[in-house]
Formats: structure tokens, sequence, C-alpha cells
């Protein structure tokens, strides 16, 4: 139970945290809150922050799971309750971005839009990977972590040549509303006090590891706030249709017209990053089944039953993603407030037992 | 036996996974026919009545024939919209054009009666347009230009795209725009806008040249006499989408210099009686907007300057200090700087070629409303000091 290291956890909360929040959102904070895109990036990620501490903090306390803890003090059934919510939270987590995985593979990889089945591949490799459980997260997070620094490194750097940060004013030049309209419709991007809930008593807590987690997400955060203020000074105007802005920003550094594309080597690695990223969110999922189920089925089985969803529900919704995207941002974004910020707060009202009964 | 199969269950189906994710980043899931494919490098438009006319100039993807083979081939569509003369270009050919690798947009003297961002909206609309490819406006037909012969013997859209080089544009002397710029400026708050105004010059054989023209016809490269010399130096300029006028070589150079990124301009001035060709380097220039007293305009450049050639004090009879220039002939180039910038904000002053509104609003936004309308009027302060490179 105790496989997971800090530093896998801090390598996840910063490259897959990261990785998560670079295809649609910069373009979707651009629509509602134009220049103003990172104020709103901010809000959200003050609220995940927290969220995150809260968790962090939280691991300090306990050696126990959330659903233990959450057993020990509104007893089984609740716990189970729990465990269902968890695991279809974090189904509604992995489907949208998934199906934005698919929109940006068909964009970017292709140059004229591909059938659908190029996209199923990707549920082989999530129906094996998240069958392995949560210790596989942290150990390709350590490998990832690094290639995916390196990528958005060079991506970040190439997109700021063409940087023209005059754009960016005036500061508060749009509407507070905006701001506002911009942190709930993105909001099921921000996910991570959920998923640092998942990890507490899933790691042995050494002293000031809060800190070193909390920092890490919060050096993500601040990156990616950067890179929001360069895609925003890149684009302007057309921000708010530059969807996969990753795959785009750097394509006017000026080197690429005599190269040609090498930006691409960085967006792969990056678009693995954002793969695993995902799966994670099946893993998780699997996990709450798992242990709803009290171990009854087979990770593997679980993991091909949930991609099997997932897959079913991105045929039947293909083409269908304005909807989607309309159903989570103005519907489902309460979901998303309340188990990833409200209920990583609350779980300090859990009576924080140790294994020993301490 | 059981835990062998399990892992020889495991290992194929790792392999399997890994031949469908080779599959799937290859591109081998939507394989390309060489014969039914174009690639597209430049498109003209032309506007006729409600009807716009698109010509694509497409390399034409051969085996290897020798050095020096690039055959291309130059096709024109019609519709009601841009999209539906491509679509037409696909009817005609039977391949449809892949607008990936199009790297220039041509806009015919036709477009001036249209908004521009109305013709152009399918490259904004179209996810695999590139937003880096160069736009431009010409005289005449745009279908006409793409199918005259350079006289490098490229395809015209290669000389074109040379004549409007990021070389010129450090030089001050091409006022070059890509898609995604031409749309920042058109919208900002000043909403306007600029590309390069195409001419071309023939030579050898006389006359314009219309080859290639018509849908499906070929053209090859080569040395044939009655080639084509491009260039860039004016700029046709847009207000609100629409064409309002262009700048001449002078104005588009001192365009060029407020607008930055120049590296080395040559500018020649005159002084008692003698030519001085100075090169500025270490350009910087600044337009800021000035609102304690009334909105004010004040320009602000500096560079520094070295003597390129001079009918005065030729570099071979002259001593180690032949580079530094006296201070009459600075002021000189200075008062030629001040002249042209003047030019440039006399030109339509309510087209806001200078993006002075989008400024305003950026920087003094408690301001806009107020002097919005008044400061394209208002007389600018220059601050232009030009020393010596040393």
């Amino acid at each position: 139970m105790t496989a997971l290291h800090t530093r896998q956890i801090c390598f996840i909360l910063t490259a897959y945290s990261m990785a998560g929040k670079l295809l649609m959102l910069p373009a979707q904070l651009a629509y509602f809150a134009g220049n103003d895109l990172w104020i709103s990036a901010l809000i959200s990620y003050a609220l995940q922050t927290i969220a995150v501490f809260a968790a962090s903090f939280l691991c300090s306390k306990t050696d126990k799971t959330v659903f233990a803890l959450i057993k020990d003090t509104f007893g089984g059934t609740v716990s189970k309750i729990f465990m269902w919510l968890f695991a279809i939270f974090f189904l509604l987590a992995a489907f949208l971005p998934v199906y934005e995985q698919k929109l940006f593979v068909h964009e970017i990889f292709y140059d004229t839009v591909p059938a659908l089945i190029v996209f199923i591949p990707f549920f082989f490799v999530a129906a094996y990977v998240g069958g392995k459980g949560i210790n596989n997260a942290g150990r390709t997070a350590d490998i990832m972590f690094f290639l995916f620094a390196a990528a958005f490194a060079v991506i970040f750097i190439m997109s700021a040549t063409e940087a023209n940060f005059s754009w960016l004013l005036p500061v508060s030049g749009g509407s507070v509303k905006g701001v506002l309209k911009g942190v709930v419709s993105t909001l099921y991007n921000f996910t991570d006090g959920a998923v640092m809930l998942m990890f507490v008593g899933r790691f042995r807590y050494k002293k000031g590891d809060c800190l070193k987690i909390t920092l890490s997400y919060a050096v993500g955060a601040i990156v990616i706030i950067l890179y929001l203020l360069v895609f925003y000074s890149v684009f302007s105007t057309l921000s708010p249709d530059e969807y996969f802005s990753i795959a785009k920003s750097a394509i006017f550094f000026p080197a690429l017209s005599v190269t040609g594309r090498v930006d691409l080597i960085g967006v792969y690695v990056i678009e693995v990053a954002m793969l695993l990223a995902l799966i994670m969110y099946i893993q998780l999922c699997v996990q709450c089944l798992n242990e709803a189920l009290s171990d009854k089925v087979k990770p593997m089985y679980l993991s091909f039953i949930i991609n099997g969803i997932l897959l079913i529900a991105l045929i039947a919704l293909n083409d269908k993603y304005k909807a989607l995207h309309g159903v989570y941002g103005g519907i489902l974004w309460y979901v998303f407030a309340i188990f990833a910020v409200l209920l990583p707060c609350l779980s300090w009202i859990l009576k924080r037992k140790r294994e020993g009964g301490e | 036996m059981k835990s062998g199969l399990k892992n020889a269950s495991t290992i194929i189906y790792v392999l399997v996974v890994i031949a469908m994710l080779f599959l799937f980043f290859t591109n081998d899931f939507g394989l390309v026919d060489i014969h039914k494919s174009s690639i597209v490098m430049a498109v003209g438009i032309d506007v006729d009545g409600d009807k716009y006319s698109v010509t694509a100039q497409a390399a034409v993807p051969t085996p290897s024939q020798g050095e020096g083979s690039t055959a291309y081939t130059q096709v024109t569509g019609e519709g009601a919209t841009v999209a539906e003369a491509l679509n037409d270009i696909n009817v005609q050919t039977g391949f449809y054009p892949k607008l990936v690798f199009c790297n220039l947009v041509i806009l015919g003297e036709s477009c001036k009666s249209e908004d521009i961002f109305t013709v152009l909206d399918y490259f904004y609309r179209n996810d695999y347009v590139p937003l880096t490819a160069l736009v431009g406006m010409c005289g005449g037909e745009a279908k006409e230009l793409l199918g005259q012969k350079p006289a490098g013997g490229d395809m015209s859209s290669t000389a074109i795209q040379r004549a409007m080089s990021g070389e010129l544009k450090k030089s001050a002397n091409v006022a070059a725009v890509n898609l995604k710029l031409l749309a920042e400026y058109g919208g900002s708050a000043s909403s306007s806008a600029y590309m390069p105004y195409i001419t071309s010059t023939q030579s050898g054989g006389g006359g314009t040249t219309a080859a290639s023209s018509q849908s499906g016809s070929q053209g090859q490269s080569g040395g044939e006499e009655g080639t084509t010399q491009f260039t860039c130096g004016t700029t046709a300029v847009f207000s609100q989408g629409r064409f309002v006028g262009i700048l001449d070589e002078d104005q588009t150079f001192a365009f060029n210099l407020l607008k930055g990124g120049v590296r080395l301009a040559v500018v020649n001035a005159e002084y008692e009686g003698v030519n001085y060709t100075v090169g500025l380097k270490n350009n910087k220039s600044s337009l800021k907007i000035n609102v304690k007293e009334g909105a004010a305009l004040k320009i602000k450049y500096r560079a520094r300057a070295n003597v390129q050639a001079s009918e005065n004090n030729p570099a071979l009879e002259s001593n180690a200090d032949t580079h530094l220039i006296k201070k009459e002939v600075l002021d000189a180039v200075g008062r030629e700087v001040e002249d042209r910038i003047n030019s440039l904000l006399q030109f339509n002053k309510s087209a806001d070629v200078l993006g002075i509104k989008q400024r305003l609003y950026a920087f003094n936004k408690k301001h806009y409303e107020g002097y919005k309308d008044d400061i394209l009027d208002a007389s600018p302060q220059f601050d232009i000091k030009i020393s010596s490179a040393g």
C-alpha cells in the first residue's frame, strides 16, 4: 500500500497536471476572459493549490486511505458510496479530455480529417496500463517528468520568441463576469485536488512532504500561467480559435521555416505525457471500483470495461464536442468543484487514526 | 504451462499495441496515393462580381527526373466562396488541394473592393492552413501573377516569397505579414491591416506572360525568355478590412522602422550636394501616447549609422575613421528619416496604419473613449537621434 514515493507524487502533480491543461484550456480561457485569461487560471489554480495542500497535509496525520478514513468516520456503507462516486467522477474527468485528445490527434498529426479508427489504439494502451494500478502511474511519471519538462521547455522558448506581450494590456480589460465564466467553464480541467486525495495513505509520509508536494504543484501552476501569457501574446485576437495551441504556438519560430516542423518532436513527447495523464484517471477509476467491489473483479477486467465505456461513448458522441463542453462547463462544473476542491478541504473532518489506532 | 501462456499473451498484446501505435503515428491508417495528391504551395484569389476565383499553384509529386526539375501545376476553381472554389478544384482535378504547405496567399486587385477578412475567412477557419503563410496583394489578377515565370527558374510562388523574405523585412524594405499578424492587426482596436503590394516587371521577352492559368495546365520551371521579377517595396493598407491605399517605398521604409525588428536599414541623404548612403544599425523606435495634457504622440527613434558609400571621401583615400560620419551628415540622415515618417503619418490618418488606437487602448485604457477620435489627428513630437557607429 505504500509503494508510491513522494517524488513520484510530486512528478505527477507537476508534469501530468500541466500536460492536462495544454489542449483546450488556453483557447477556452481566451474565449471567455480575453487577455485576462491568466486571472481565470490563477483563480482555478489558487483553489486547487488549497485543495492539494489540504489533501497532502492530511497525509501527515494518517497513513490510511481516504476511503478507510470515511469508513472509520461514517461507516462502511458511506465509504462504499464514496468509492462509487469517485469512480464515476474519474470516469467523467477522463471522458472529455479523451475526446479532446481524439480531436487533437486528428487535427495535428494528420493533414486532412482522418477516420475515427486512428484514435482507437489509445484504448488498447489505456486498457492495458489502466489495470496496472496507480503505482504504475508513479513509475511512468518518473520517466515522463524529465522528458516532458525538456519538451515543454523547448516549445515554451520557441513560442516566446513570437510573443508580443503588449496584447496582454490593458490588465483587467475584460469583464469580471468573463473571468468567472472562464473559471467555471474550464473547471473540468482542474481535478488535482481529487487526484491528491486518492494518494492519501498510499505513500509513506515524511516530514516536509506536504510542502514539497504543494510547492511542486504550485511551480507547475506558475509555469502554466506563464505559458498562458505567452499563448495570448502569440495569438492575441485569434486566441479563442487556437485550440491545441501547444502544437501551434512554436510554428512561428524563425528556424522552423528552414528545418521544418522539428517542434513536433517536442509535441509528440508532450502528447505521450498527456495520454499517460489521462490513463492515470482510468487507473484511479479502476482503483476506486476495485475497492468498491472488494477485490472481487480483477483490475485488468475493470480497466477493459471502463475503456469500453469510454470508447462507446466516444463513438456515440462523435462530433458532439460543443454540446459535451456545454454540459461539462455549464452543468457538471459543480461536480468538479465538489470533488476536486470541496471534498479535499472537507477531508479534515474525518477521524484521522493511524493503522495502529493511535 | 498456464503461466507461460499468460506471459506469451501479454507479450503479444504489447507487440500488437506497439504495431498499432506505429501505424498511428506514421499515418499508415490513411495511406495517401501520390498520384491523387497535390501539395498547394500558393493560392491566388480573385473576385469577379459575386464569384471567387481561386488559383492553386501546386507541386506535383513526381519521381526524380534529374537535376533541377520542379514540376508544378496551376489550377483555377470558381465558387461563391473560397471554400467552394477549392472544392471546384477537387471536382476538376480529382485531388483535394492540401493546404498544409501553403506558404503564400495572394489577393488580386479585384479584392480591393471586398472585405479582406471575408475573402480570407476560409484560411482562418481551416485547421490545416498554417498561419505562417505570407499574404500579399497584387495589381491585376492573382491568377496572372502566379502564372508568370520568375527569373530564377523557380515557381512564381517561391520567387514571390523570396521578395517578401524576412531579410527584406529586417532591412525595412518590405512590410511582410503572415495570416496570423494580419488577423491580429485587423482585430485590434485600430482595425487596420497591411500587406506587401506585389509588382512584377518583365525582362527579356517583354510583355506579361499568363502561363498555366487554365485548370489542369502544367508548368515546368526553366530559364526561358520573358521572365518576371517580383518586388514588394510598397504596401497595401486596409482599414476595417477595406482597402484604403498604398504606401510608397519611403512610407513603407518608415513604417518598418517604427514597427521594429529592423537590423540594417540603408538610407540615402544628401549634404552639400554630396550623396551619402548610410547604414542604420541598432534601430530602436517607440511610439508613445501622452495623455497628460490632451492626447499627444511622441515618436522616438535611435540608430547608429555608418557610411556604406559616399560620393565624397572614398574609403581608399581616408584614414581609420572612414566610417565615422560628420554631425551635419547625421543630421541630414535624421531629417530624411523624419521626412519619411512624416509622410507616413500624413497617409490616410483615419486608416491608423501604425495602430495608434490599439496603443491608446492597451496603455491608456482609461482615456481610450475620450481620445480615440482625436488621437489620429494629434501632431507628433519627434525625438530622432542618429549617432555615428563607432
